[in-house]
């Protein structure tokens, strides 16, 4: 067993343990020692030494230094392989004297590894890690006790199986409650809601609003293309990179998989919550979590392979507080289990409170899906004046009283209300949708496609207007003009701004239009075309009104509101 | 033609200079490693972008006394032709193979985002084969790219025809506002008096292949093949 990466010392001690606690004047002040310091350029150099150690063959198990450091990353190799394991702690490189055994153990120091190598190949370890100048300890070797013993100082400081601390865990059942608020919000009606006054100015509002505008001033910053491979850079509903042939080293000559390489693959990636959602009703804000993860992959012509999630909630001692995770992470795994997105890992940080109160629960959901072939990548921005423009799913969902207007950015952004039941998510209507989405897109006929989720529709096409991009300070607009006027039963703000799940925006050529429609309502999804591409400006006729809007104003707000905010 | 890829440790663009001179250009690369001391039998060397040895002290500062840059610097003083791209242009302005350096951008942000280059002269060996005219479109992606030197040097370099590259808005105008990290008189890249010695910030590597968005790039790499070439030729002749 091999420690590879700089030397442990007492920064990040317990670091997982400090982000479990409420966060206070006090906690900070003491506990700054608990915040682990990365080192991007370490990271590196141990991840191609690690890269060329793995084209060797040697290594039999390996697992990085996470939360809870030497402890995590020994007990769990061991207990997965079924194994036993002893450890020395006397040759862990350290950079602080006098550490203790319990502080070697629970350092999160960062960038090491653990590595187990085959008997008998350990040069080849010593010799990649002398090679990018880092530090490398044999620290102990495995054993078939099913045991983590550890020994400092000549003495055993611990002895216990290692299964106790990883599948054998005590489980714990907190004590969950329904949240009193959600009382009020069940009881809030649209009679609350005056009637829209300015829909103009609330598009504006909306695209300018940090949740649904333009994230550029913070990917700009973050080299997202480097390795040659980002086919759809952030911007679209997901990003797009190219798994390239020989993304993998070759294993050495001698394997029987030498000549073995990685087919070019194309990998679509998002993440989404919608945290508002999710403190109105966790167990439907976390199916829409996923749903709308899902939606976002089918939109760019890939099915989901896996999910990962990272569940930020409250206190988990509070019933209530206890209650939204539970209740959300119920409706993950069932988004999950209809998309096929099985959940391989994730990451908890709770206590995310202060004494003024917790933050919203928000378990965003991160999912990757495979696009089978090139041509199947597609993006959200419209392209060609003269396509045609198509909604998939029903403009509002008949059945909930608040038209998509629960919990909505509308709400939100305009009135000023976090309150109202959010729309609801019928995971089964929801596949069929990404389904027929992704049918539509390998006939290649779709140019483009786009979920609707935060501040509606008027929104979802506002940014297929806006969001095609050239080079730094050349975006690519292209016009629409949409005619809604069919549509008289919703109010206008649930028309505009509502936002009922399961509805995807797509624009193919003129000529295709009614095939497309056709199509969709055989597979069994409601498909209208509702405009067509075109000019500077755009135009949407609804409620007796036409409204309009030139693309540079929309433009304006939405790329530059959090630059701005940022100064 | 054989090419070698510098591999410094924080070295990130050297994989995809071997990929898009293998994969996609059809010639040979190999990586050679920082602390090797020859270059082997090579026609030219690329020196990738990245952030070698974690860009401690200044970009490119440590890189430029790593072994294998003595092996560059006498490959260059014989003629040989390199390329530094990005991290790679930092390098060589350190090592006294380029004139200039490369400072902080003035927005003091890194900056990933495709840009607009005019190329200024097609008469050198990374240039020939770019289109009249043409505007290209390469991204970038650096937080120290802003070009400085002083004066008298930059007179220098322009009667001498050593500005390759600047930044320039889609109709070829050298604006500031396309300027993306306030490169004095808008320069992305720059050669040696010698003209066997080039640099630039933005990466064509990333601009070689229609499915990354364009392949404006790929003409910088067939400018300097067909250099290689043309110096093959005379050669055997």
């Amino acid at each position: 067993m091999f420690y590879v990466g700089p030397a442990t010392g007492r920064d990040g001690l317990a670091g997982a343990a400090f982000a479990s606690q409420d966060l206070t004047d006090e906690s900070a002040q003491q506990q700054r020692g608990a915040v682990q310091v990365g080192d991007p350029f370490m990271e590196k150099l141990v991840m191609e030494a690690v890269l060329e150690l793995l084209a060797t063959d040697a290594v039999t198990g390996i697992q990085d230094m996470g939360a809870a450091g030497l402890t995590c990353s020994t007990c769990e190799t061991a207990a997965r392989a079924g194994t036993g394991i002893e450890i020395e702690l006397d040759k862990v490189p350290q950079r602080a004297p006098n550490m203790s055994s319990y502080e070697i153990m629970l350092s999160e120091s960062q960038e090491r590894m653990l590595v187990i190598v085959k008997k008998g190949r350990e040069s080849e370890v010593q010799r990649i890690f002398d090679k990018w100048d880092l530090p490398w300890s044999e620290v102990g070797y495995v054993t078939d006790t099913g045991r983590m013993v550890v020994r400092h100082g000549g003495k055993i400081v611990a002895d216990i199986p290692a299964s106790k601390l990883t599948d054998d865990a005590p489980l714990y059942h907190r004590e969950s409650k329904e949240p009193a608020y959600l009382q009020a919000v069940r009881a809030f009606t649209l009679e609350q809601v005056p009637t829209v006054s300015n829909p103009t100015e609330n598009l504006k509002s909306l695209l300018s609003w940090p949740s649904i505008a333009s994230k550029n001033w913070v990917y700009r910053q973050y080299d997202h293309m480097v390795r040659d491979g980002s086919v759809v850079c952030p911007g679209s509903d997901a990003a797009v990179i190219r798994i390239k042939g020989d993304s993998l080293p070759l294993l050495p000559a001698s394997s029987t998989k030498h000549d073995e390489k990685v087919p070019e693959k194309f990998i679509a990636m998002t993440v989404d919550c919608n945290a508002t959602y999710v403190y109105l009703d966790p167990y439907e804000g976390g199916k829409i979590a996923t749903a709308e993860a899902a939606r976002n992959l089918a939109c760019s012509g890939a099915i989901p392979l896996g999910s990962t999630d990272n569940l930020n909630f409250g206190n988990p001692h509070n019933p209530e507080l206890f209650y939204q995770l539970k209740e959300s992470v119920r409706g993950i795994a069932e988004g999950c289990t209809v998309f096929i997105a099985p959940v391989t890992g994730g990451n908890v940080s709770l206590y995310n409170q202060n004494p003024q109160g917790s933050i919203d629960p928000t378990p965003t959901v991160a999912m990757v899906g495979l696009i089978e072939k090139a041509e199947y990548i597609t993006t959200q921005w419209f392209k060609d004046e003269g396509d045609a423009i198509i909604l998939l799913g029903d403009l509002v969902d008949g059945t909930d009283p608040l038209q998509g207007l629960g919990g909505s950015a509308y709400l939100k952004v305009v009135h000023g209300q976090k309150t109202g039941t959010p729309p609801r998510c019928n995971l089964e209507n929801e596949k069929l949708l990404h389904d027929t989405t992704r049918a539509l897109i390998y006939t290649g006929d779709v140019k483009s496609a786009h979920d609707c989720s935060e501040g509606g529709l008027a929104v979802a096409i506002a940014e297929s207007c806006i969001s095609g991009y050239e080079a730094r300070n050349t975006p690519r607009f292209r016009g629409a003009t949409i005619d809604l006027s069919a549509f008289d039963k919703p109010r206008l703000d649930a028309i505009l701004f509502g936002e009922a799940q399961g509805r995807i925006v797509l624009s193919v050529a003129k000529i295709n239009a009614v095939k497309v429609v056709e199509r969709a309502k055989l597979l069994g999804v409601p498909a209208t075309i509702i405009g067509s591409v075109g000019g500077t400006d755009l135009t949407i006729k609804a409620g007796g009104q036409e409204l309009k809007w030139p693309l540079v104003d929309l433009h304006d707000g939405w790329w530059n509101s959090i630059a701005r905010a940022m100064k | 033609m054989n090419f070698a890829v510098l591999q410094f440790p924080g070295s990130n663009c050297d994989q995809d200079c071997v990929h898009v001179l293998k994969n996609v250009l059809g010639h040979s690369a190999k990586l050679v490693w920082h602390k090797d001391t020859t270059l082997g039998a090579v026609d030219a060397v690329m020196v990738p972008g990245g952030f070698s040895y974690g860009d401690y002290l200044r970009t490119g500062a440590i890189a430029r006394f790593s072994p294998v840059m003595q092996a560059v610097q006498q490959f260059a003083a014989n003629g040989g032709h390199v390329l530094g791209i990005c991290n790679g242009f930092q390098i060589l302005c350190e090592a006294g193979l380029l004139p200039g350096a490369l400072v902080r951008n003035r927005s003091l942000q890194f900056r990933c985002e495709p840009v607009y280059l005019k190329t200024v002269t097609k008469n050198s060996a990374f240039t020939n084969k770019i289109a009249d005219g043409k505007i290209m479109r390469v991204p970038i992606a650096h937080g120290e790219g802003c070009y400085f030197a002083d004066e008298e040097t930059l007179v220098k370099m322009n009667a001498n025809g050593q500005v390759l590259w600047q930044y320039c808005d889609v109709g070829g105008n050298l604006t500031d506002d396309s300027n993306p990290n306030g490169s004095l008189q808008n320069i992305a890249g720059v050669c040696n008096e010698a003209k066997n010695v080039a640099g630039l910030m933005p990466h064509p590597e990333r601009a070689s292949e229609l499915i990354l968005g364009g392949d404006d790039g790929k003409a910088i790499f067939e400018s300097l093949i067909h250099a290689l070439q043309n110096k093959d030729a005379a050669k055997a002749a």
